[in-house]
């Protein structure tokens, strides 16, 4: 315990955690509730944490710990190291653990950090672990690589391409994310909204994955250095049936398209979050009953301002809720701490109906200048509810003023049979004159 | 060139010995059919540069392997990783190059190689204190090894060779780079050592064999040409063949000086002394 605690306290691996602390903690306190698309919902947060530690801080701690490793060549203490009756991964186990601790303890202020900034915004305590046990684990793996080729090969340049390995290997991931490799070494870069969580099966998998590979590679000086007593054949062929299984399990996992490999949808709720007002009514997940108010105030302006309009979707549901059929709609929370207005925005667009079939051609108008009549739609009702839309020109803005200008009467009426046309994937009716 | 027969075969009980052992390096043999035995006390390995004094010594580490020949080492054969493990637990090594952490504090230092040899967790501090105190370092446990001098730096790298309390210890050129003081200071070091533990001591030095060794062995061009006391080494010059008649304790208790072990040394070499 005393040589590990010697060999963190003396070792180039705290520097790097502590630079990595430093700008990690700047990170996570700099960005704002309201623009943050992670603080407020606990799955995002560990998502964001693992992200992080996994793609910035693995990497330059992959970097330390080939320099931490490749000291026995630049102090020459290898000829002395070698012959000595531990043997030579139980030396670099000591490497390794001392580089992992360090960056565990990193990774520890990082959770800190985003837990108190997302239950700062949250009413609910649902911190997700198993993304957090990954990215650990992860770590783990990174720091290894960074181990075995700073043993390998006894030059400086080694420890800054252990470091770029590892990103190039993330960017590449990130660019082709349908190889194995996004599987194998994971740094999950997706954006779970309340109706998922993690599918912590293949998480658990994925850190007996990276926790095996990290101790077979931590065997690899041990191999190469001949004068060092190799490890147990045994544990060293363990660990290498472990590591084959796990990562072999890892691979063969098929998930349909476009679900994430990393989640699984939620069971629907018991009793989902609902407020509603007059005709219009929004319901949200239980985690995010800290928008409940919002929501409440936001579902009172939609109502009043769509009034008797027909033809509009009046039932919003956040993603994943199961909804009833009808003029009922999927409402989607970009972020944990939308504003009401931003929440009524975002209902006033759910309210436009949607053609039924995804494969509906967009129904171009000459009137407004080419532009599809859903944009016409959707600019005649949010003229009516005196929230305006996009501006696409004068020809448009003529065709949005026919309708506009037209009598109330003449207005909803072409309001609810262009809403019927819409979903029946036909072009809305003529405008009114 | 003389070579004696080897006197190693009369000690009851060779703390190490090497049999018909040959090293090659590619095309070069390091060391070719050499057979010795190493009693307890200080035993010099003296020769020239490249006469395979290091290798012989990287032999009774365990860290390399013959190419043919056996290695014996307290009383066991050095093969097998379980007994190669456990004899690494008793022997000491101070390689010719040192390596150190800089960073690290004497005291650290040492604990890491008792750490290293598998001293038990709950010794390593206590043993590392008295590894230190052994080589009159203990009032610098404390400083950082890049902050001592060479001599310090030579006697930090002796605690760590005796932190296991080794019952071989071997030591690699180990006077070389210091200053004359330090070299006496350290000769005695070496010699209060070899009471404690059979020490072989690699050297070109024939003044570190004169002032150290009980014993010595003569390596030139990779084969073992004497072995015997440090009297009888010193008789050859004269034609004597000491080693046959000569009381080896007898023998280690003479001061001889370094000229005269420089004369037999360089007699076994085919070589003259220069008259100054």
């Amino acid at each position: 315990m005393r040589v590990l605690l010697t060999e963190m306290r003396r070792g180039e691996a705290k520097w790097a955690a502590a630079l990595m602390g430093a700008v990690g903690v700047h990170h996570f306190t700099s960005e704002a509730p309201g623009d943050s698309d992670w603080i407020g919902w606990w799955n995002q947060t560990s998502l964001h944490v693992q992200l992080f530690a996994v793609i910035v801080m693995g990497s330059v701690m992959s970097a330390a710990a080939a320099w931490g490793a490749g000291r026995p060549f630049r102090h020459r203490t290898h000829v002395w190291a070698d012959a000595a009756a531990r043997n030579g991964w139980s030396q670099a186990l000591l490497l390794w653990l001392a580089a992992w601790l360090w960056a565990l303890i990193a990774y520890a202020v990082f959770i800190a950090v985003a837990f108190s900034r997302t239950s700062a915004v949250s009413d609910v305590s649902a911190p997700a672990w198993a993304p957090l046990l990954l990215g650990a684990a992860m770590m783990g793996l990174e720091i290894a690589v960074g181990v075995a080729i700073g043993s390998a090969l006894p030059s400086r340049v080694v420890a800054p391409f252990a470091g770029l390995l590892w990103y190039s290997l993330f960017v590449f991931v990130g660019f082709v994310p349908d190889t194995p490799l996004a599987k194998l070494f994971p740094a999950i870069d997706e954006f779970w909204s309340s109706e998922f969580e993690p599918n912590s099966t293949r998480m658990l998998i994925a850190v007996v994955w990276c926790l095996a590979l990290a101790l077979v590679l931590t065997t690899l000086p041990a191999l190469r250095r001949r004068a060092a007593l190799a490890p147990r054949p045994l544990a060293l062929g363990a660990l290498t049936v472990v590591a084959l299984v796990a990562g072999s399990t890892l691979v063969a996992f098929r998930t349909p398209v476009p679900d994430s490999y990393w989640a699984v949808r939620k069971e629907q709720p018991a009793h989902p979050l609902c407020a509603a007002s007059g005709r219009t009514k929004v319901c949200l997940w239980p985690e995010d009953r800290h928008l409940l108010a919002s929501a409440r105030a936001a579902v009172q302006t939609v109502d009043s301002s769509l009034g008797s309009l027909a033809g509009l979707n009046r039932g919003f549901y956040a993603s994943g809720l199961k909804r009833p059929a009808g003029d009922t709609a999927e409402l989607s929370l970009m972020s944990p701490a939308v504003s009401r207005a931003e929440l009524t925005d975002g209902m006033f667009t759910a309210a436009l109906p949607q053609p039924a079939s995804s494969k509906c051609p967009p129904q171009l108008l000459d009137e407004t200048g080419g532009y599809p009549d859903t944009f016409l739609f959707e600019a005649v009702v949010r003229a009516r509810v005196g929230a305006p839309g996009e501006y696409y020109g004068d020809k448009f803005g003529r065709a949005l003023d026919r309708v506009t200008s037209a009598p109330r009467a003449k207005q909803d009426a072409w309001i609810e049979q262009a809403a019927k046309a819409i979903r029946a994937c036909r072009p809305v009716p003529e405008l009114p004159r | 060139m003389t070579s004696l027969p080897s006197t190693a075969a009369t000690d009851s009980q060779p703390v190490a010995a090497v049999a018909g052992v040959t090293v090659r390096y590619g095309p070069t043999t390091a060391l070719d059919d050499v057979s010795l035995g190493f009693p307890s006390g200080v035993t010099g390995l003296l020769g020239p540069n490249g006469a395979g004094k290091s290798t012989l010594l990287s032999l009774l580490s365990t860290a390399r392997r013959p190419r043919s020949g056996t290695v014996t080492l307290l009383g066991e054969s050095a093969s097998g990783r379980a007994r190669v493990q456990r004899l690494r637990q008793r022997i000491g090594v101070l390689p010719q190059s040192f390596g150190f952490y800089p960073r690290f504090t004497a005291l650290e230092f040492t604990e890491y190689a008792a750490w290293l040899r598998k001293v038990p967790a709950a010794q390593r501090r206590e043993r590392a204190y008295e590894a230190l105190r052994l080589v009159q370092m203990e009032k610098h446990a404390d400083r950082r090894m890049g902050a001592l001098s060479g001599g310090m730096l030579r006697r930090v790298g002796i605690a760590q060779a005796m932190v296991n309390e080794p019952s071989l210890v071997l030591l690699d050129e180990p006077t070389v780079g210091l200053d004359p003081a330090q070299r006496v200071g350290f000769r005695s070091l070496i010699k209060e050592l070899g009471d404690r533990c059979a020490v072989v001591m690699s050297t070109h030095l024939a003044e570190d064999v004169a002032h150290v060794c009980d014993r010595v062995a003569v390596l030139l061009e990779g084969t073992a040409r004497f072995t015997g006391t440090v009297a009888e080494l010193c008789a050859l010059p004269e034609g004597g063949t000491a080693s046959e008649g000569a009381d080896p304790d007898e023998a280690t208790g003479t001061e001889v000086d370094g000229g005269a072990v420089e004369a037999g040394y360089l007699h076994l070499a085919g070589m003259e002394t220069v008259a100054t």
